[in-house]
């Protein structure tokens, strides 16, 4: 059984990891762990400053630290909780709804799992438009995970 | 844990057996199976349904309803012989009888399947789902029969698409 976790940085994401970690999932169970790094949106003249291309290249570095960072932990947190599940990570670049489908096909997942940001980032859009587009074309069954916790936004927002 | 798992038809009611006896939840989980009739539609009016017709379709529909809801029910009673399971059909509009149900039961998660019909082609997902899926108080699964190999890709920025599409393909051949 292939499940695929989609993780973000974000409280939701630690959410799904702790209910995905309390379960007893079947023997074979394969989990993978992904993150979507979006492009750093540049516009035309943005495109030709050198100063503008250098710190971008060093925010795309660090973006990926970060990634790495944040898969390496998740997947000691499910590793230690689950011992007789195979864990493994990947990190994609590009927009998160259609690489967590391409992941889903390419892999072939089971199942996708999933936090849902929409409620706290925006009230009158109660799903996120990720698990919305996630949900709607994903291959496979897809469970959204809600935690009953109401997570503050961040203020940077 | 409380899981509602809300029905529609038998076409449904093995992949979403599966599917929970799959999830592999924590043992002291409890069930709740639950069918929804939704109100005779004025469609069926304009055909000149009698009040006494109308009467005997929906009995027909409740009597459906129960069918795959015991369907599943005994199912589930084979995987986990001691949890509580109990089962409602009740009269209503799918979508919010989900969601009130959820929240009047305490739900932690609601699994449904997704017919994706009654909507345009490239909306895969049903109109209920979608609304359950956002307005609901906990989590929700949906669960999808079959994959959907050509259409399995998105039109959007990925040269990978193409290949994946044809990979897919293999896998469910």
């Amino acid at each position: 059984m292939k499940i695929l976790i989609a993780l973000d940085d974000s409280p939701y994401s630690k959410d799904v990891l702790e209910d995905v970690a309390r379960r007893a999932w079947p023997d074979n169970a394969q989990f993978k762990l992904l993150t979507v790094i979006e492009p750093f949106c540049m516009s035309g003249d943005d495109e030709e400053d050198a100063d503008l291309i250098e710190a971008s290249g060093v925010v795309h570095r660090k973006r990926w630290q970060i990634a790495d960072k944040l898969c390496e932990q998740a997947m000691k947190k499910l590793t230690a909780a689950l011992p007789h599940a195979t864990v493994d990570f990947e990190i994609k670049e590009g927009s998160a709804r259609s690489q967590i489908i391409n992941t889903a096909v390419e892999w072939s997942a089971d199942r996708i799992i999933m936090g849902v940001h929409g409620q706290a980032v925006c009230p009158h859009n109660l799903l996120g438009s990720v698990s919305q587009g996630v949900a709607m074309h994903a291959p496979c069954s897809v469970e959204i995970v809600r935690s009953k916790v109401r997570h503050k936004v961040p203020s940077k927002v | 844990m409380k899981i509602l798992v809300a029905v529609d038809d038998m076409s449904f009611a093995d992949a979403l057996s599966d599917f929970i006896i799959h999830c592999e939840l924590s043992k002291n989980s409890e069930f709740r199976i639950m069918h929804v009739v939704e109100p005779v539609f004025a469609a069926d009016f304009a055909v000149g349904f009698s009040a006494e017709q109308r009467e005997s379709l929906k009995e027909e529909r409740h009597r459906l309803g129960r069918c795959v809801v015991m369907h599943i029910d005994t199912q589930l009673q084979l995987k986990f012989p001691q949890a509580s399971i109990s089962e409602i059909v009740v009269d209503g509009f799918a979508k919010t009888a989900i969601i009130e149900n959820a929240a009047s039961w305490g739900a932690d998660l609601i699994v449904m399947g997704s017919h994706g019909r009654g909507s345009v082609e490239r909306l895969f997902l049903g109109s209920v789902s979608l609304s359950v899926l956002a307005q609901a108080p906990c989590s929700v699964a949906i669960v999808r029969l079959h994959k959907l190999p050509s259409k399995a890709k998105l039109a959007d920025d990925d040269e990978s698409t193409a290949t994946s599409d044809v990979q897919h393909a293999q896998f469910r051949s």
